[in-house]
């Protein structure tokens, strides 16, 4: 048993697979993100794989300030990654909102609503850097393996009552 | 070919126990051949294994009633189906076989894709339907074809065993066959040209967007399975007949490797077809092909 | 045929990648963290004044100013850096290191201002920009 876990906890050091979720950014971020697949760093050597359905995936790539009409589908997202989950928050922006803060059609930093686990700084980060968080939030992830319940399911709850 | 022989030959040797572990490194040197040709690195030795491995210690989110219990018997029919299609495949000459198991190893190697188009239905998500149905669509298409060669290749050697397949030497028809087995293998394995049933991020993950978990690694294995019976068939057809039984293995593994390399190549140099071309592809211009090989096997026959 | 030989080209090519722990090096006037030297400040408060997504606040009252610095905030724009009279202000050509927890890597700064000379009275500090 305990060589299983600790197979298990190598593998999803392994094998990141990415869900990438746009929060209403400026896409400067997301291309970077997509150059971290290209061949000069090509993200595949860490066993990532850029995954469309977030069932699929284990490392949530957040990038944008929360915008309002994001919030919700963000949080459908989170939910829909099945436990052992890491948030990856790309850039300036999911951190504190960046040049949009006080924008009132923004709903807060990315950690209001759902737990980041690794901060990207750069407006945009080197695709290198984004290399670099991923491989990170996977360690994390490996690291998760001993705690087998649902780490605090994340804020979702308080969106409901208006819907 | 007794019972215990089939049990072995199902669960050790070419079945489950071989098969799984060819399906990831077949599966690995599909995504590493392609980083190659793109000037990647590609993933990690034995990559889908550790995918497997993740994709097993993770949560499944709790799914009711039948829907649900469908969910969970999909992924492991599949398995199943293409392990015994793999288990059914002569890797060692004379190791047994009976009259007409390419039959059944046709049916087997269908079955994934039934399940396939069931699994999207029954998971109830709108691009799992799409993909589903695109699956279909697409299965309908190609199999004509690929039915068409095989008969006409077993049609030219007058058996449906596998085993008296692997023995006969080739003829120029036979070749003919093969390659429109290749012309449909990437249809059937959802590679490039047409991978529209999966098309990654264009419909999220087509029939498998809701599968996680141990779902989806199952889901895995069996496509790398249906990995390892498609090119091993492939490899069946068109390796020479070998006395001795390691070199025949050797080169039948050297063979599917090879197949792998060409669907590879294949894929990295095309770009996906819409279900429209795809289907007209299929239905004009394979099909043509393959109505030609079959009437040019029985005309042949009558001759004889 | 044409991308038969461009995959060719390829595969004899080799990878071009970068082997991941590696990084490829950031270019000379690569523009990262903010570094701050507080011996050269003048207090003027142009760089808040001058930052376009508020990483850089300035707090200033008669005795003592704060410079402080979020760089979760900021935009790694350079225009404090070009605004700095003093050139107090500069810039890392690094890319900024990871960090896990919100305002892991703020720096905050605090200056007492040398005491005014007895007679006359301290000139209010030039254009405090104020920041909330």
């Amino acid at each position: 048993m305990n060589l299983w876990k600790k197979l298990l906890c190598y593998s999803r050091r392994k094998s990141p697979w990415l869900f990438h979720m746009n929060s209403g950014s400026c896409n400067g971020c997301d291309i970077e993100l997509i150059a971290g697949l290209t061949p000069r760093y090509d993200a595949e050597q860490l066993g990532v794989k850029h995954e469309a359905s977030p069932r699929h995936a284990d490392i949530i790539c957040i990038s944008g300030p929360v915008t309002h009409t994001a919030v919700n589908a963000m949080k459908t997202v989170y939910g829909q990654v099945c436990h052992p989950k890491a948030v990856v928050a790309i850039g300036s922006c999911p951190a504190s909102t960046n040049v949009f803060i006080d924008s009132r059609v923004l709903d807060g930093p990315l950690d209001r609503h759902i737990p980041v686990d690794v901060y990207v700084p750069g407006c945009p980060p080197r695709p290198d850097a984004i290399l670099a968080g991923i491989a990170k939030a996977a360690e994390i992830l490996a690291a998760r393996a001993g705690q087998e319940a649902q780490p605090a399911a994340a804020p979702v709850a308080a969106e409901e009552e208006k819907a | 070919m007794n019972a215990t022989t089939a049990l072995l030959r199902m669960l050790v040797f070419p079945g489950i126990l071989f098969a799984a572990p060819a399906a990831w490194f077949f599966l690995w040197i599909e995504r590493k051949a392609m980083a190659a040709l793109q000037q990647r690195i590609g993933p990690p030795f034995m990559q889908p294994f550790f995918d497997f491995v993740k994709l097993m210690g993770k949560q499944v989110p709790p799914r009711e009633g039948l829907g649900g219990f469908l969910m969970k018997l999909w992924p492991v029919l599949a398995v199943a189906a293409s392990a015994g299609a793999v288990g059914l495949l002569p890797v060692i000459p004379r190791s047994g076989g009976f009259p007409g198991d390419l039959v059944l190893l046709l049916s087997l190697l269908e079955l994934p894709s039934m399940f396939i188009i069931a699994a999207g239905f029954s998971s109830r998500s709108l691009w799992g339907e799409l993909g589903s149905s695109r699956e279909a669509i697409l299965s309908v298409s190609y199999n004509v074809v690929f039915l068409m060669a095989i008969i006409g290749i077993a049609a030219s050697q007058h058996t449906f065993s596998l085993q008296a397949l692997a023995q006969s030497q080739g003829s120029p028809l036979r070749w003919l066959g093969v390659l429109a087995i290749l012309i449909c293998l990437p249809a059937k394995l959802h590679m490039n040209p047409f991978s529209v049933t999966n098309a990654e991020q264009e419909i999220y993950a087509g029939p498998m967007t809701e599968y996680t978990g141990h779902e989806l690694a199952l889901w895995e294995l069996a496509h790398g399975m249906e990995w390892v019976a498609a090119t091993g068939l492939v490899a069946t057809l068109i390796a020479p007949p070998l006395a001795n039984p390691w070199m025949a293995g050797a080169l039948f593994v050297v063979l599917s490797v090879a197949v792998v390399l060409v669907l590879t190549i294949v894929a990295a140099a095309t770009a996906r077809l819409t279900i429209d071309d795809s289907v007209r592809f299929f239905w004009r211009c394979a099909l043509a092909f393959a109505v030609l090989g079959v009437s040019s096997v029985l005309l042949m026959r009558i001759k004889l | 045929m044409n991308i038969l030989r461009l995959l060719l080209n390829n595969f004899l090519g080799g990878s071009i990648t970068t082997r991941f722990p590696n990084r490829p090096p950031a270019d000379k006037g690569f523009r990262g963290l903010v570094r701050y030297d507080p011996q050269i400040c003048t207090g003027c408060g142009v760089c808040a004044y001058r930052c376009s997504s508020r990483g850089i606040s300035f707090r200033s009252s008669r005795t003592a100013y704060t410079w402080a610095y979020d760089p979760g905030q900021c935009t790694y724009c350079g225009r404090c850096v070009d605004g700095c009279e003093a050139h107090a202000i500069t810039q890392e050509a690094a890319p900024p290191p990871l960090y896990y927890k919100r305002d892991e890597l703020n720096l905050a700064h605090t200056t007492q201002r040398p005491l005014p000379p007895p007679k006359k009275k301290p000139e209010a500090a030039p254009a405090t920009g104020e920041a909330k």
